[in-house]
């Protein structure tokens, strides 16, 4: 009956296209400052998308004064903007910059993962122009990979939010050269 | 052809009766036999019970199977309760391959056959399994209703008082007291192996004990945890806790009897008096959770969590480089002298820099100790006995132990 929807980002696959980001402004019209995801530079060869993880134990709906945050039974966590006085702690609390304040609204907005497309049956908007198929959606409380991680290196502490987004880490790879 | 089928009228008797109630059926069948009948479900916790002899309650302690049937799953057995021991008969119940309960007759002091009661007990013990499968998916049916009215409360999806009060009052709960929420959890969960199955036993012992409490349940099983709402019956929120924490030790000590491999917690949130500020206390109880288990504390209060949950949600570089400034030169003299200083300053922080019980911690002599902290007040460059300086010493060696430096 309950399910934990979550992302599933293989490290190995992003080229940094921005693909994503473009989709999901695209999809939620959202203003240029406000970036629900965002595609960063890890190292030379690494890229990671973020967005609002979905977190199971999420602080921002901890400590929002106005009780803005729901958790819907499908695990996406989503804000009511009516509700949100600006005062930003959730932005404070949340430990991968999910929360994003529109300076214009004096509002806090965040991924709601798409939810009106995945109640039609379609992907979220991110997922579906992702040109490498790097990224993906599953149910967490079902989802089993021995090869996948719970975090890759330069993604913030995961420990107390517990977030929905399990990885692929970049494999190695072997540089053969002509003699 | 002239043939009769006649079936006996105390199975009539007793096939009309068990579509009333359980209890009725085994006063009905203790009545007909003139022995002690009693129904348990598949963890032998009396379900109803009927005596000639007017016993109304006990304790079953363990059940020995003395000798089997041949042709019925019936057996022989000792019980073995609180006050004295017991002999009879029993036979479980199943639906499918399902054990639903047992059923048992107690011989009164006569020797029985097994022989003589095995077609009533396997008679009986067919009908209580229809009785007993309609109340589990009767129960299932309204868990549903349940599971999703409390994923609601937990989550914030209610914003009003009033709405959560009267939806409480259909399962007899009452919101309208201040509410804390305890969250248990297993260490290394993995749901595709056995482990959901602990947390059925989690759930089963933490309602059980509510119980014998006399406290209406209020759980939610999520994957890898177990919610309890737990209201609170005292005005003084210190007797509440104290509440709380008995509940939970007693929970987590039947955990590790039965299953003695592994690891169980709790976190416990803050006390709310609006039942629509309860998902707080959740998330409260799994940051405590969280800590407690980094921490290695079973049973975790927020509320007792100060200094370590804002070091820990402080910046992982900056706590780095105070840990270095405090301690980094300590740790250093310790690595290149082949000593360890850091060992005994920490059993110093732990003992709150007290001497005497520093000394008898480490098995030292006072003095010993003495001139060890003058050496480390010579390395640090600072005075141990500076308010300040313990301060940063302390916070210093819980960044250590928070982030694993």
């Amino acid at each position: 009956m309950f399910k934990q929807l979550g992302y599933v980002f293989n490290a190995d696959d992003c080229i940094g296209c921005k693909a994503c980001e473009i989709a999901c402004k695209n999809e939620n019209q959202t203003p240029a400052h406000v970036r629900w995801r965002r595609v960063s530079k890890l190292d030379t060869e690494t890229f990671l998308s973020i967005s609002c993880n979905h977190c199971e134990n999420p602080e921002c709906f901890r400590v929002c004064p106005e009780r803005a945050f729901t958790k819907r039974s499908d695990g996406i966590v989503e804000i009511d903007e009516s509700r949100c006085n600006g005062c930003k702690l959730c932005i404070e609390a949340c430990p991968y910059s999910a929360p994003q304040f529109n300076s214009e609204t004096q509002k806090v907005s965040k991924c709601q993962m798409c939810y009106p497309r995945q109640d039609v049956g379609l992907p979220p908007a991110c997922v579906e122009a992702c040109t490498t198929g790097a990224l993906g959606t599953v149910d967490l409380f079902q989802f089993t990979d021995p090869e996948s991680i719970r975090s890759l290196s330069g993604f913030p502490d995961i420990k107390i939010t517990n977030p929905s987004i399990v990885f692929y880490p970049v494999k190695p790879r072997t540089r053969y050269f002509l003699k | 052809m002239n043939s009769h089928f006649t079936i006996s009228s105390i199975a009539q008797d007793l096939l009309n009766t068990s579509i009333t109630s359980i209890a009725l059926t085994i006063e009905k069948l203790s009545n007909h036999i003139s022995l002690e009948v009693f129904l348990t479900d598949q963890h032998y916790q009396i379900l109803a019970l009927s005596s000639p002899s007017g016993v109304s309650e006990f304790t079953i302690m363990a059940i020995q199977q003395l000798s089997a049937s041949a042709s019925t799953p019936a057996f022989q057995c000792k019980i073995m309760t609180l006050e004295s021991d017991k002999y009879g008969f029993a036979t479980p119940i199943t639906h499918g391959n399902e054990l639903l309960g047992y059923l048992f007759f107690i011989q009164n002091g006569e020797s029985y056959r097994l022989e003589e009661y095995e077609s009533l007990l396997a008679y009986t013990a067919s009908l209580f399994s229809i009785k007993l499968y309609q109340n589990r998916e009767l129960r299932k049916e309204k868990m549903k209703f349940k599971e999703v009215f409390l994923f609601d409360i937990l989550y914030g999806n209610f914003k009003q008082k009033e709405e959560i009060l009267e939806y409480g009052h259909i399962w007899g709960w009452n919101f309208a007291v201040p509410n804390t929420v305890a969250v248990f959890s297993i260490a290394d969960f993995n749901h595709i192996s056995t482990d959901q199955h602990i947390i059925n036993t989690l759930l089963y012992i933490a309602e059980r004990t509510l119980l014998e409490r006399n406290m209406k349940p209020i759980s939610l099983k999520r994957q890898n945890h177990l919610v309890i709402i737990f209201p609170s019956e005292e005005t003084e929120q210190k007797k509440h806790l104290a509440q709380i924490e008995d509940f939970s030790g007693t929970v987590l000590r039947l955990l590790s009897t039965q299953y003695p491999e592994r690891s169980f917690s709790c976190g416990i949130g803050k006390t709310y008096r609006n039942p629509a500020d309860l998902f707080r206390s959740y998330q409260e109880a799994k940051v405590a959770l969280d800590l407690g288990e980094i921490m290695g504390i079973d049973i975790s209060f927020f509320t007792d969590l100060g200094l370590e949950r804002i070091l820990y949600k402080h910046d992982l570089q900056d706590l780095k480089e105070f840990y270095t400034a405090t301690l980094g030169g300590l740790q250093e003299y310790d690595n290149t002298n082949n000593v360890d200083l850091m060992n005994t300053l920490e059993s110093l922080v732990t003992n709150q820099f007290d001497i005497t019980a520093t000394s008898k911690a480490l098995f030292l002599h006072r003095n010993t100790l003495r001139y060890r902290m003058k050496k480390m007040e010579e390395i640090l460059d600072m005075k141990l006995d500076d308010l300040n300086t313990k301060l940063n010493i302390l916070a210093a060696f819980k960044v250590k132990m928070l982030r694993k430096l």
